[in-house]
């Protein structure tokens, strides 16, 4: 074997030590990365959005419509959602028929399914 | 007879290229871009911003207690700008107090109006931005909401109270 000059050893060290970190080091982001595409992907194909905008207008349409002599008003404009919700956002929406005491609401697009029965006071 | 007397600094190289062009690699391969058909954390927070800024429009400020029913003592912008008689003409300072709410005035946006048209048992749909004549488009996002409108001007015959999807396409400039 070949007589070595083995002065710097430590120095040697250290640069495979500092080498063996960055790796870690770039590993860590690289992961932090993808997570955060995998998270937003899932976040977006989640029908969030969509569930409030429902829940928000069937609570209106029972607020204007308390009143039972106007079910029938109520009844139209819930089959507008249906309607339109299929039409549009090819989403199935069934909300029952509206009691001023209670009103379920059936959601499914395909992805997420989502079902509901709201009390009210 | 070769000669072999630097084996081990050899092996020394070898191994330091190894671990650099590793590390490289991995450093390079953090770096994240963002292709056209790629774009999910922009849409997510475009998305997000552009519902909650439908959402505040569509609930009103405070209560009007002159008015003569529940409808009108809790109408919101949303509400009565698409009940109006030409909701075109509404556009403009719409796609101004979307700006001011997102505080951000490079959004762009497209929006339609939908409505279920009970007596032809169809849907039928009205376009309330000017048309534009562009022949490219932003990437954009579409976000929608449904807004309660009582016996809208543009109806026809008057006299519905029905429930439309206003359809909105957002983009950044």
């Amino acid at each position: 074997m070949a007589r070595l000059n083995d002065d710097g050893q430590w120095i040697i060290m250290m640069a495979v030590i500092i080498c063996i970190v960055l790796i870690l080091l770039a590993l860590i982001v690289n992961e932090s990365m993808l997570v955060g595409k995998t998270t937003s992907e899932s976040v977006l194909e989640f029908s969030k959005s969509d569930i409030l905008d429902v829940k928000d207008e069937v609570s209106r349409i029972r607020e204007i419509n308390v009143n039972p002599e106007n079910v029938g008003v109520a009844d139209s404009h819930l089959e507008d959602m249906e309607h339109l919700s299929l039409a549009r956002k090819s989403t199935i929406l069934e909300i029952s028929e509206c009691n001023p005491a209670q009103m379920s609401i059936h959601f499914n697009n395909g992805v997420t399914q989502y079902e509901e029965t709201v009390w009210y006071l | 007879m070769v000669g072999e007397e630097a084996q081990l600094y050899t092996i020394e190289g070898f191994a330091a290229a190894i671990l650099i062009v590793v590390t490289a690699y991995l450093i390079l391969n953090s770096t994240f871009i963002l292709t056209p058909g790629d774009t999910h954390i922009n849409d997510l927070q475009l998305e997000q911003l552009g519902n909650d800024v439908l959402r505040m429009m569509d609930t009103k400020n405070s209560f009007d207690s002159t008015a003569p029913n529940r409808y009108l003592q809790t109408q919101s912008y949303l509400e009565q700008w698409l009940s109006s008689n030409d909701p075109k003409l509404g556009f403009d300072p719409f796609v101004t107090q979307f700006q001011g709410y997102a505080g951000d005035s490079r959004l762009k946006l497209d929006a339609f109006m939908y409505y279920w048209d009970h007596g032809a048992n169809r849907m039928g749909s009205y376009s309330l931005s000017p048309t534009i004549h562009s022949t490219s488009h932003e990437h954009y996002v579409t976000i929608t909401k449904y807004v309660y409108l009582d016996n809208p001007g543009w109806d026809d015959p008057l006299g519905v109270s029905r429930t439309v999807l206003l359809e909105v396409q957002l983009w950044r400039d």
